[in-house]
Formats: C-alpha cells, structure tokens, sequence
C-alpha cells in the first residue's frame, strides 16, 4: 500500500502540506483535513490517509476508523453529480421511496447496487434528511440545489436532463445559495480594532443601525432559505434587485446610517408590526436577503416590512410590478398575496394568516426578518443588548440565576434544565472551560436549528457568548451537521463580524470578557448530536459516546468543564437575559415554560417552521396552524421527536405539548420533529423506518443498541413482509425493553420509542400484519397485489406510462393487465389512475388510493 | 491498602470502598465477580458491552466499570431486570457470533462460552450469523477471525494504550462495526509487532497466536528427523496451569518429560543460550562503555521490541545489541555446530511464551535456523493430545550441553531480568561487588518504566527496564528530545516481560506476578546464577568461538537490522533510475522534511548526480518518511539515515552524499 509518492504527483503532495498546515496540524482537526481532502479528490485515497497520519502522527488505522465512521467520507471515487435523495420523515411519509427508485433507475442504477455510474457521472445516496421538509419529498444536487416536491416522473426528467448537460463539471464545494449570495455584502469591516468598545459605543451602533432600518420606506425581505431557495428565490432576489437598481431605488444601508439622525428611543416604523409601506424614494427601498420566514410551503416567499405583509409565491416576473405598485407607490398588488385553501380572499399580512396566528416567536423573533449575514440589522433590532447588560449590570452568576429562574430547559431533547447545568459547569474547577453549542441537527423530520443558524446567526452567537460569560469559559465549538453548508457559511461571517464589531473575540465591549468561537462541521453521523460523541467528534475522533458520569459539566471536552446546549436553547437565552425570566415565563406552562420550535411536516395542509408556548394542544398545531389534512384523508397520528420520539394519536389531539405531558405518553419533545400522517400511512412500516434510521446511524458501540435494534429491524422487516408470528412480537417487545434498559446513551435509549408507542397505540396494524398477513394502510408492498379492475379501467394508458418496469399491458381502450412477476409495488399507477381502477390489496379493494 | 473511601450498600450489605475503584472493582473487593467483556484493570474504561451494569438505587441502571462508588449509594448487582438484560446481551453476541464451538482454537477459555454457561444461557433465538467474513491468515504469528469479534475493544485499546501502536482500530459503524487494520488490510501488511496482547486480551477467538502445531506432528512422526525442542524460561512457570499447576510453579522437569515423551529427540533450554546471550551482550556493552557509545545499549532479545525499533525509530538501530535472541542463537548453534554433521535431518522447535517469536525465526537473516515456534499454549496442545497425564510425570533433565543453565539466563523470562543477568556478569568480570545475594531490587517489579543507577567502579551507570512498547515509545522520545538519557535500557514489550507474553495460558496481573516470582525462585534454587560461569557456555568458548565479540561468535551468534518503513509496500519513487548494483538515495518528502526544503535537496542531487556523470551508479527517489521528522530533510544513502541534511549546493550534495559512498574505485576515478 501507500505508494504515495509513485501514484500521486508530487503537486499532491503540497496540496496536502497545505491543508494539514492549514489546520495547524491538530490532531483534533482529523475531520476538517479529510473534508478538505475529499474535496481535492472527490474521495479518499487510501495513499491521501496514510500520509495525513503520519502528518498527524497518529495510526493509519485511526484515521480509517474516522474516515469510515462518517457517512460524508467515500472511499471510491464519486461522480460528476451526487444526488441526494431525502429519506427524512416527512419525505419518506410523502413517498421519498419511489422518488430514489426513479432516480436510480434514470441514471442505470440498481435498486440496491452501488451507487456510482460506471461513466461516474452520477453518484445516487440516500441521506437521513436535508432540512426542507416542508418541499417534500425533496433531492439535493452537489450539495447544492435542492429540487422539492418531486414526483418520480419529475425525478426521471430531472436526471435525464442532467446527464445531457455537458461543460465544467459544477463545483460541489460552491454552497447553497450560490451566485446571488456572494453579491451581498453584508457589513463591512472596521480597517482597525473592534468597531464598538464599550458599553456606549454598543448603544450608540444600535441607534445608528436602528435609524438607518427607519431610513428604509420599505423593506422587501426575500427569504432565501433553502426551501424558498428551491422554489426559485434566488431568481426573485435577482430580479427585484435588478428592477430596484433600475430605479436607483435600493438602499445602501451603511450610507443611511451616516446620513440620517436618529430619533431616541423610538421603535423603526420599518420594523413595527403595524404601519404601511410608504412610497420609496431613491435608496430608500431596502432588499434584504432573509431568513426563514416559516410558512415554507407558500414560498418564495416575499415579506413586506412595515406591515409585514405577506406575497406568496412571487416569480421573477412579478419584481418590475412589486417595484412599480409597492416600492414606488405604497401600494399592495393583491394577486400576490397568500389565500386560504378554499378561501378565495387574500390575506394580507402575517397576523391574519391562519399559520402565523397562534404563533409565538422568541427564539425565532428576528429570524426572516433581517439581513441575517450583516450585523447592523441584528443591531438595528436591539441584538446584543443583553450581552452588554450581562457584561456591565451582571455578575456570571446573576446570569445564572436569571435562566434558572426563566425555568428554560434544553430544547435539544433531554430537557435537562439550562440554569443548572450552567450553575455545575461554573463550579467545577478546571480551567479551560468551554461552551459547545449543538447544532448537528440530525432527526429526520427537523429543520429548526438550521433555519436558526441560516435566519439569525447573531442571536445564537450572543447565546453562546452569555453563556461563556455565565461559566466562565474563553471558547466555544459550535458543533454544525455537515449537511448545512449555508448554515456554515452564515455563522462563519457572523462570527467574524462579531470579531470585527468588538461582540466577540478578545475583551468583549471593552469588558475582561473574552470568547474565541470556532465552528467544527460534523461529517454525516447522527449519533453526534449525542453530547459525549459530539465531543469526541470535536476531538477528532470517531463519535462514539462515552459513559456518563463524569458529565460533561465537571469533564467534558478535552477533559475539561464544559456546556453544551442546543441550538434553540442559546437562542431563547438573549430574550431571558434582557427581557427577564418573567418576560420568558409568561409563556408556557409552569414546568416548561417559553416557546419551543417546531418543525411541523407530513401529510398536514400547511407545513414549515414555527414556535409556540410549551403545552400548546396538539390539536391546535395539526388543524389551526397546520391547517389540518392535505389530502381528503382522516388524521391518524404525528410522529413528534424524531427516531427517538414517539407517535400520538386522535386521543392525543388535546394533549399539551410540553416534556412532562409528552413523557407521559410514550413521546419527547426531542428536537421538534413534528410529522402528520394520515391513514395512508402504516405505523409498523413507520416504526421500521425509523428503526432503520436508528439501526444505520448507530455507532457500534455498546452492544444492545448496535446488536439489539440490528435484530429488532430484523422483526420490524419480517413483519412488513408478513413473514412474523406472534413470538416475533414477544422477541420485539422484549428487545425493546433490553435496548432501553443497557445502551449506553441516549440514542440507543429512546431507539425503542417509535417501537413502544406504535405497538401500544396501533397494536391492531402489528396484529393485522402478522396474523392475517395485511397491511390495513396499503404500504407494505409484500402485502400488496395491484390489480386492475377491468370494470373500470378504460385503456387510457396512462398507468402504462409511469410504470417503470414495464409490469402494465394492454390494448389501447381495452382493460389493461398487471403482470405480477414484473410489478415492484412501487404503487405510482395508482397514484396516475384517475378512475380508481387499481387496488393494491389481496382479499379486498377497499384500500385503494 | 490505603484507608477505605466511605461505605455503600451492596446487595443489602454496607462495605467499604476505595478512592479510585470503580462499582465494579468495589465489588470485585467483596467477592462479586460481575461480567463483564470489555472491563480490564490495565486499559481504559470503555463501557461498552453493558454486562456490568448494576441497579443504583434512585439512579436506575447504571454500568459499574464506570460508576464510582459514592457516600450511601445502594446497590444491586443482581435482579430480575438485570437477569433478563446480560441474558439477553449475551443472545445478542451469540447471534452475532459464528458457533463453531467445538472445534473453536480457543476452546473452554472462550469468555463468551464462559459467561453464557455462568449466566444459564440456553438458547440464541434472536438470530443468526449470515456473513462469513474471511481469516486474515496473512501474518506469521496472528490469526484474525472476525466472525468471532464481540467488539469489546479490548484489543484496540491495548494495542493502542499499552503498545502505543494503534494497529487496529474500528471502523465502519453500527452494527457494520469491526475491527480492522488501516484500510481493511491483513495484519501482515501494517506495522503490526506481533507481540500479540491483542490475542492476549481477546475474550473469543477472534484474534488468536497462529497454530504451528501440525506441522510439528509432522516432523515428529517422521523417523527421519531429528527433532530439537528448546524450551524458553518464561514457559516453565506457566505451561503447568493448563494442566492445574499453581502459576508460578516451577514445572522445568516435568515440561521436558513431556517433551520427551511427545517424541523430542533432544530437549534444550533456551536459558543455555539466555546465558550465552548475556555473555556477549556483556562484552558489547562493556566495548561501548570502553569506546563511548553509541548509548543508549539496546537490548534485542524481544522480537516485538526489535520490528518496533526499526519501524518507528530507525535511527536508533545503531544502539541495539547486535546479539541474537536466545532462540535464535540456540538454531544457530544446533543447525551449524552442534549437530552440523545431521543439519539437513535436524529440526528445531522452538517453546516459546510468544508470538513474535514465529516472525523471529522467519527473518530471511535467521532463515532456517530455528523451523517453527509453538507457544506455551500449543506445547501444551501438544502434550494434552498425545494423552500424557502431565501431574502423573516425573522432572527430568534438559540434555546437555544446550541444557545448562544458570540463574541469570532464567530471569530473561521477567521484565528487567536480562539487565541483572548482563550486569551480574559485567561486574564478575571486572571483579566489582555484586549486590546483596547478586540480586538488583530496582531493577524488579511492574512499573512500566523502572530506573536506577550502577556503581561499576569509577563509573555510575544509568540503567531503565521498560515494558509494554507505548512506555519504550515514550523513553525513546525522550533520548530523542534530550530529556533522557540512559547507558543501557532494556525493552520487553509485554507487560512483565516474556511471563506476560501472548503464548501464555491467559493470565491477568496476578498469574503475572506468580510467574516472576516463580522464576526469581528458580533463579535462587540455583547453584550458578552469573551466565558466563556456565560451564558449557565457557566450553563452547574454549572449543568454537574463541572469547565473546570474537568473530567467530560475530558470525555465528550476531545479527544486523535493517529500518522499515512504518507502512508496507515500495517506499520509493523512482526519479533517477540506474542499474542494480547501484547506490540507492531516497530523500524524504514526508511533510517535515518537506517543510525544511526536502525538494531543493532532490533537485539539487539530481543535479548533481547529472553534472558528475553518475547516472548508471547511483539511483535517486523520492520516499515517504523516513520518521526522522523532527531533524530536518532525512536521506537515505544505501544503508544510512542521514538526518539534517541542509539544502546545498548540487556538487556539494554529490561530495557529501554520494561520493563517500561509491564504491572506491568509481570515487577515486
């Protein structure tokens, strides 16, 4: 092996010098300098290892225990396009299955076979989850365009037109968001030393950027998240920029703030909730790329500040009349505003909309409402207030006692309260200590964190540098999943102009305070966002978790005392701080209070992101925000919490969202994961989905979790498959129970709940599948037999059409015939039939579409 | 034993507890032995297989090898939930596990095997092995069956945390999970030592010392051979717990017997040559001590120690003892002198507590001199099949004259013992005072890394032992950096030596220690204890070598190393390529040398080689790390590691490097 020097030019040579000296040759820096590498060739060479171990001087072996841990890294070479296709909860209830099928059958793939072209043209993975769940089912090209709402057919056509496409190969590296996004220019840089560098200097930036957002008549925010992103917003944001710039109209925001006095105290009308857009004059108009606005579905969305007021689905075409009607004349184009379903009235801004209406937002409150890559917005909106008041009203442990006192709980899963674990990291001797703040959002199904991250960057960063201040640490890790590259992109310019403005880095606003914040990207293991193999990740090793105690509080990174919280959690921790745990607790209940993010998905009318108080009912999120069902089917369940959550069920629907209730029945409030399903989904095949998940995402470890959900995904499988009995069920609930009792963290844990809550709700689906061998959904495809019912098929042929393996003949106007050997099930005829002329069950046709 | 820690209530009991034991050893304290796979008292906690989990009250179940005991905690070790869960944690490595029990190499030792029959596993309904992964049979002294890993990572972390190696790993997860070298590699590939504490501490079968034991039935039922056994010292305080025999117990006698009665035509004893070693390796140290250096001395008995050395430190090459291990000096003198007349019918059969000592005797530089190695275990494999009632024996004598032995050659078998036997007999020989009945106390023990200071007349020497090869690692870095420095060290790399070795009956700390103690009895019970008073060893003297370091003795009982490169394959890239014959110069282009202008240095040779016209006489390439990273641009010129080689000008290069080592008549032309 290892011939590196007789295979590798020695050009490569260098270019690996120059990644391992670009990461000061750390050990801990293992992951980093294999992404680097990967992205020089596209995977990892065997002789590229080796010489980075001995660079590291760590074993080889180790190395290839790293690179092989990570679903990220490849180990033969890739092709020109990577197409993900999404396999996360909410893709995967709106038939993600058939959309691989598709894809892999466009490009000459096998079902099941590896998943590069021979030409290595195309390289087809599946992935847990790409964060636009409300598009779904969705695929990600080069980790770049994300294509939502596929149908396989649309899926087919996409490949195809990929594989005609000829020229430069696209460069996988070139983030989300792309062309448009290197144009903005966020804010600019002070030459010399922090920009703000005392407490008063803070207070006056935050008026001047306040009063250049007043300077702005109207502020058109186009969200450029990745679901709108997808529709098409970055051709609107292209388009409405162009027409402003036509009109010399677009506002410089920097040159307002210089030019214009401002009015103490007052709140910016372009930021009031009320108020109308005014007529713009030239730079007076601001275009703000912004963040998540929630309501993904009705996208590309433009919102509309002051008033915010909401235009829904807004195509290129429409900027010269946004311009013309709204920005010149103040004036509302009406077709572009969003309608109910089945309510021909427009609505005209977010409070009237049904989905905004019971929401309430604080870790979300700017979030889609600012140029989240320039810091002067978040200013503008009295970000970073609370970090001057911790700084220079505030002992640590005042601060401490503040979010203890707010009762605020860990929005990442465990719940586990924030203020104490704070109050136990502040104590512990050692020093170093380190704040690590969660971002590897891996549940299937769950997108806050990213939006989060992407929307408002600087509230999570002020999060994490109140809470360096509360312990006492000088560094934090923001630890991000590698599947958001934008996410990266933002938080990596936040933090450098955190640095810049004097928010962060070394003697913070003039105080003793300083907080160095480094981002570490995950590389594809969802186990990471376990907080001991986060750590261990961030080390530079494979993340295994460790037993606990010691708790990361007393022992955490490196050894040393550390807080790690998720992503939501830091992001509430600026609005306690400055408005106060009152302020916090006035939502929620007693025991949880605040808000909590949800990422509401599945087979509901209205899905996105949105926040509302703790002990929300159930009923309100799936009907009233949700708008209840999108397709003329009865609500069965949601499955809330991800693969470690739980379903809930009709006699759920009054049931307060909050951790005690949620525990009670079998659930979590996990991360926020918020799936729907109707009756055309089957609770086992969804409880063998996620054991699926699990079962993959494992890390190997301990053994009841790599060996038990290994064996119960055996039972899950042979029970869709109607080849179980009932000693299948006794092994299952059985192994259940040993996996809860003997993992060794928190994913192996909760890796039974899906099992245990679908089996003590849907007892009668496991019954119907392993008894009578029928899957009452019409999902499990070895319990299918599609027939076509000649009494009603009319030849038209269009079933004949969708069928990828040919299963369907027939003359043309003659009842047609499905040949069984041939059908895989994949069910896309029934779909395509508009006469309900094909029925997918054995015994009776009652079960179909 | 220090003062206990607080008290907690184990199984209703109220028992003490110490700082620093975890749940599990507090219970292990009280006679509760709770299973476990992946525990062991010399390696992290790892806290994976779950068994060892215990029930704290108002805690739940928590794992006892990583819970320490606090003030007033109750706990259980036992109970319905607990039952069911190691039950059903131990179905699940069945299921998981190919089940070829019978016929398994590792028998009833099997850990698995044990604790499902403690614990009253009687089925495994959760599931069957279907992948039927492949032996990796590559390497001379290792099997590894991956079909039998449970995944404990005990292996990983001793050869990682004790051996500073890190040749295997896991890689992939969940439970695609394994075990494995560097890029799924066979041992024989990777810088594997093969000291084997990876089979050593393996609970199954799925890494055990590879079998020589048919082969050896072979020469033995072949009445044309003459098969030679030589037996280490380290093996006869073991090899009788296979068959009951206390640890420790001095079973010499009764192993030869045994020996014998297998069908051995002549028995030896490896302390003839330990003896034989320690004579020359006196003469060596005593020359450097004469001439200077090169210090630190090196031992070079341990075969592991020995592949380390030239993988990892290769500069230091020049430090180790010239001498052949024991064993290899005992092939050496039957094949080539004692039975010379009979070489071509003679076989020798080495009884080895180790692993290494089967790539040992494969070195193409030992080729043939000893035929195969059986570890303590296969002896007894041996002995076992042929249906000899091992306790029903009686001791006999090893023959003569490989069959002397003194004190000083039996201590080789413990960690520090080939020190005291060298210094034993450095001392006689100048006529300095031995210590108190000729024994070094500091030199004894378990410390990983042990020192001390020697008067030896005017002169103080500075003297370590260290075992386990992370520790030599670290001492080796240390002479490096210039924080250490030392006359001579000694290197086993299992832990206490050869009794620790990876061809011994399973052991843990304790049959350890009986075991040196067992040989420091010996070595007691012994008239002669200084190697060079053994009468045969000055008899070989008189008649064949001459005096030790004689050239005789060189030839015969000497060897030469030779670096490698920490990974397998053809190191060099062919630049410059002359015919063979030629002098081969590889410049490091690893990223240290890099940094420090490795590149001019190539092309400046390259240039230099050119303008002098000496293309077909010398090859240049360029190499990838010749681990001398921290001194600047390494080259190899033939058989030297020149380190700190500055970039210069071409002819300058060609006058330093190459020339002086051209064959003469080409330079002076």
């Amino acid at each position: 092996m290892t011939q590196l020097v007789q295979t590798q030019p020695l050009g490569k040579i260098e270019r690996l010098n120059q990644i391992i000296a670009r990461y000061g040759g750390k050990v801990s820096n293992l992951v980093p300098i294999l992404q680097d590498v990967q992205a020089e060739y596209r995977y990892l060479p065997e002789e590229a290892m080796s010489y980075v171990a001995n660079a590291l001087d760590i074993s080889p072996s180790a190395v290839f225990g790293v690179a092989t841990f990570y679903s990220q890294f490849t180990m033969s070479p890739r092709g020109r396009y990577v197409i993900k296709v999404c396999d996360g909860t909410a893709c995967h209830v709106r038939g993600s299955e058939r959309v691989s099928f598709a894809v892999r059958e466009a490009v000459g793939l096998k079902p099941d076979g590896p998943g590069t072209t021979p030409d290595l043209k195309f390289t087809v993975e599946r992935v847990a989850c790409v964060g636009a769940c409300g598009l779904a089912p969705v695929v990600m090209v080069n980790d770049r365009e994300v294509y939502g709402e596929l149908t396989p057919e649309e899926a087919t056509a996409l490949m195809r037109r990929l594989a005609d496409e000829t020229g430069p190969a696209p460069d996988a590296a070139t983030p989300l968001g792309g062309a448009v996004d290197e144009q903005v220019s966020g804010a600019p840089m002070p030459a010399v030393g922090p920009y703000i560098r005392s407490r008063a200097g803070l207070d006056r930036a935050m008026e001047r950027f306040r009063a250049a957002v007043i300077g702005q008549k109207v502020r058109l925010l186009v969200c450029m998240e990745t679901a709108c992103v997808a529709n098409g917003a970055r051709e609107v944001y292209a388009a409405l920029r162009d027409a402003l710039d036509a009109r010399g109209l677009r506002a410089e925001l920097d040159i307002l703030a210089e030019r214009r006095a401002s009015p103490a105290g007052t709140v910016p009308p372009a930021i009031s909730p009320c108020g109308r857009p005014q007529p713009a004059g030239p730079g007076e108009a601001g275009l703000i790329k912004a963040g998540c606005h929630g309501y993904c579905q009705i996208g590309p969305l433009v919102v509309l500040e002051p008033g915010r007021i909401v235009y829904a689905k807004v195509r290129p075409e429409d900027a010269v009349e946004i311009v013309a009607e709204t920005v010149e004349r103040g004036q509302i184009v009406t077709r572009l505003l969003h309608r109910e379903p089945g309510d021909a009235q427009p609505v005209l801004d977010e409070p009237n909309i049904a989905f905004y209406r019971p929401q309430n937002k604080i870790a979300l409150a700017t979030c889609g409402r600012l140029d989240s890559e320039d810091i002067r917005e978040y200013l503008a909106f009295g970000g970073y207030a609370a970090l001057g008041r911790a700084l220079f009203e505030l002992t640590p442990e005042q601060v401490i006692a503040e979010v203890s006192a707010s009762g605020l709980r860990g929005r990442g899963g465990g719940g586990f309260p924030t203020g104490t674990k704070w109050a136990a990291c502040r104590k512990a001797t050692g020093s170093p200590k380190y704040i690590v703040c969660n971002a590897d959002e891996g549940d299937p199904g769950a997108f806050m964190d990213r939006s989060l991250l992407e929307g408002d960057p600087h509230r999570v960063l002020e999060g994490i540098a109140l809470a360096g201040y509360a312990v006492g640490a000088e560094e934090a890790y923001v630890y991000v999943r590698a599947e958001y590259p934008l996410a990266v992109r933002r938080l990596r310019r936040a933090i450098k102009q955190g640095v810049a403005y004097g928010l962060l880095g070394e003697r913070i606003l003039g105080s003793d305070f300083s907080l160095q914040v480094h981002i570490k990207e995950g590389a594809g293991a969802f186990v990471c966002g376990e907080e001991t193999a986060l750590l261990a990740s961030i080390e530079g090793q494979r993340g295994m978790p460790r037993p606990r105690p010691p708790f990361p509080a007393t022992s955490g990174l490196w050894g040393q005392p550390t807080v790690i919280n998720n992503v939501e959690t830091l992001a509430c921790v600026p609005f306690i701080v400055h408005e106060g745990a009152r302020a916090f607790r006035q939502f929620g209940t007693e025991k949880s209070p605040g808000t909590k993010t949800f990422a509401l998905a599945g087979q509901v009318a209205r899905t996105g992101l949105i926040e509302i108080a703790m002990g929300t009912p159930l009923r309100q999120v799936v009907f009233d925000i949700g708008g209840g069902m999108r397709r003329p089917r009865p609500f069965k369940a949601v499955q809330i919490g991800g693969p470690s959550g739980g379903c809930l069920t009709t006699q759920h629907l009054d049931l307060p969202l909050d951790y005690e209730s949620l525990k009670a029945a079998g659930a979590m409030v996990g991360s926020g994961g918020l799936v729907v399903v109707d009756d055309g989904t089957c609770m086992v095949e969804m409880a063998r989905y996620f054991m699926n998940f699990v079962q993959e995402e494992s890390c190997g470890k301990c053994v009841p979790c790599r060996e038990g959900t290994r064996r119960m995904l055996e039972l899950l499988d042979k029970m869709t498959a109607g080849r179980a009995d009932l000693g299948d069920l006794e092994r299952l609930e059985s192994l259940a129970t040993v996996v809860t009792d003997g993992s060794l963290c928190g994913l192996g844990k909760t890796a039974s709940n899906p099992v245990v809550t679908t089996l003590r709700y849907f007892r009668d689906e496991y019954l119907a599948h392993i008894r009578d061998k029928r899957c009452p959904a019409g999902v499990c495809r070895d319990l299918l037999d599609f027939r076509i019912l000649a009494e009603r098929c009319n030849g038209c042929g269009a079933c004949v059409k969708v069928c990828a393996t040919q299963a369907i003949t027939g003359e043309r106007r003659q009842p047609h015939v499905i040949d069984p050997a041939r059908c895989t099930r994949c069910g896309a005829c029934v779909d395509r039939c508009k006469f309900e002329a094909i029925t997918r069950s054995i015994d009776d046709g009652e079960v179909g579409s | 034993m220090s003062n206990p820690a607080g008290k907690i209530t184990l199984n209703g009991r109220e028992v003490p507890y110490y700082d620093g034991d975890s749940l599990l050893e507090t219970a292990r304290r009280q006679g509760i032995d709770i299973p476990s796979f992946c525990y062991h008292s010399e390696l992290s906690v790892y806290g994976a297989c779950r068994l060892c989990l215990v029930e704290v009250e108002g805690r739940g179940l928590m794992a006892s090898c990583s819970t320490s005991p606090e003030a007033g905690m109750a706990v259980r070790t036992d109970g319905r939930r607990l039952r069911r869960l190691r039950r059903t944690i131990l179905e699940l490595l069945l299921a998981n596990h190919r089940l070829d029990c019978a016929t398994c190499s590792k028998g009833t030792a099997c850990r698995l095997h044990e604790l499902c029959q403690r614990l009253g596993v009687r089925e495994s309904s959760l599931g069957q092995r279907q992948e039927d992964v492949p032996l990796d049979q590559s390497g001379l002294s290792l099997v590894r069956d991956p079909n039998k890993c449970i995944l404990c990572g005990d292996c990983v972390r001793m050869c990682r945390e004790v051996q500073g190696l890190g040749v295997l790993d896991f890689a992939y997860r969940g439970s695609r999970t394994t075990v494995i070298p560097a890029f799924g590699r066979d041992l024989a590939e990777v810088d594997c030592v093969n000291c084997g504490q990876c089979a050593a501490v393996c609970p199954t079968a799925a890494i055990t010392v590879r079998s020589d034991v048919e082969p050896v039935w072979e020469a033995l039922h072949d009445p044309e051979l003459v098969v030679v056994a030589q037996l280490a010292p380290a093996v006869r305080v073991a090899l009788g717990e296979v068959f009951g025999l206390p640890a420790g117990e001095d079973g010499t006698g009764l192993v030869v017997t045994a020996l014998r009665r297998v069908g051995f035509d002549r028995v030896y004893d490896t302390v003839f040559t330990a003896d034989l070693t320690t004579v020359e390796e006196a003469h060596e140290f005593q020359g450097r001590l004469e001439r200077g250096g090169p210090f630190p001395h090196l031992t070079s008995c341990c075969p592991a120690w020995v592949k380390y050395c030239e993988q990892y430190f290769p500069e230091f090459l020049g430090n180790l003892s010239t001498c052949k291990s024991p064993q290899q000096m005992l092939g050496a003198l039957v094949k080539k002198l004692t039975h010379d007349a009979e070489s071509p019918r003679v076989r020798v059969v080495s009884i080895m507590p180790c692993s290494a000592k089967k790539f040992e005797a494969h070195r193409p530089e030992h080729a043939g001199d000893v035929d195969w190695v059986l570890s303590t275990v296969e002896a007894a494999q041996l002995i076992r099949e042929a249906g000899i009632v091992f306790s029903e024996l009686e001791p006999e004598a090893a023959d003569n004259p490989l069959g002397m032995t003194t004190g000083g050659g039996v201590i080789f078998g413990a960690s520090g013992g080939v020190t005291e036997a060298v210094l034993r007999v450095a001392l006689d020989a100048a006529g300095l005072p031995q210590p108190p009945q000729l024994e070094f106390q500091a030199l004894r023990g378990e410390e990983r890394v042990r020192e001390t200071e020697v008067r030896a007349g005017d002169a103080v020497l500075k003297l370590a032992v260290v075992h386990g090869l992370g520790a030599a690692g670290e001492v080796l870095r240390g002479i490096r950096e210039g924080r250490l420095n030392y006359h001579l060290i000694e290197v086993m790399a299992c832990p206490g030596g050869c009794i620790g070795g990876a061809g011994q009956p399973r052991g843990n700390r304790g049959d350890r220690s009986a075991r040196q103690r067992g040989l420091y009895r010996i070595d007691r019970s012994l008239q002669l204890r200084i190697a060079s008073h053994n009468p045969f060893v000055r008899e070989l003297y008189g008649s064949h070598l001459g005096h030790p370091g004689s050239d005789q003795a060189h030839a015969l009982l000497h060897t030469h190393y030779a670096p490698r490169q920490r990974l397998v394959g053809k190191d060099a890239h062919p630049i410059l390529e002359a015919p063979a014959g030629a002098l081969s110069i590889s410049v490091c282009v690893g990223t240290g040398c890099y940094l420090r202008g490795a590149h001019t240095v190539l092309e400046g040779l390259l240039k230099g080689v050119r303008e002098a016209g000496l293309e077909d006489k010398v090859s240049i390439s360029a190499t990838f790390c010749l681990e001398n990273c921290d001194r600047g641009v390494s080259v190899r010129a033939g058989d030297t590691i020149l380190t700190g080689v500055a970039p210069a000008s071409p002819r300058e290069l060609v006058r330093t490097i190459v020339e002086p080592r051209l064959a003469p008549e080409r330079s002076r032309a």
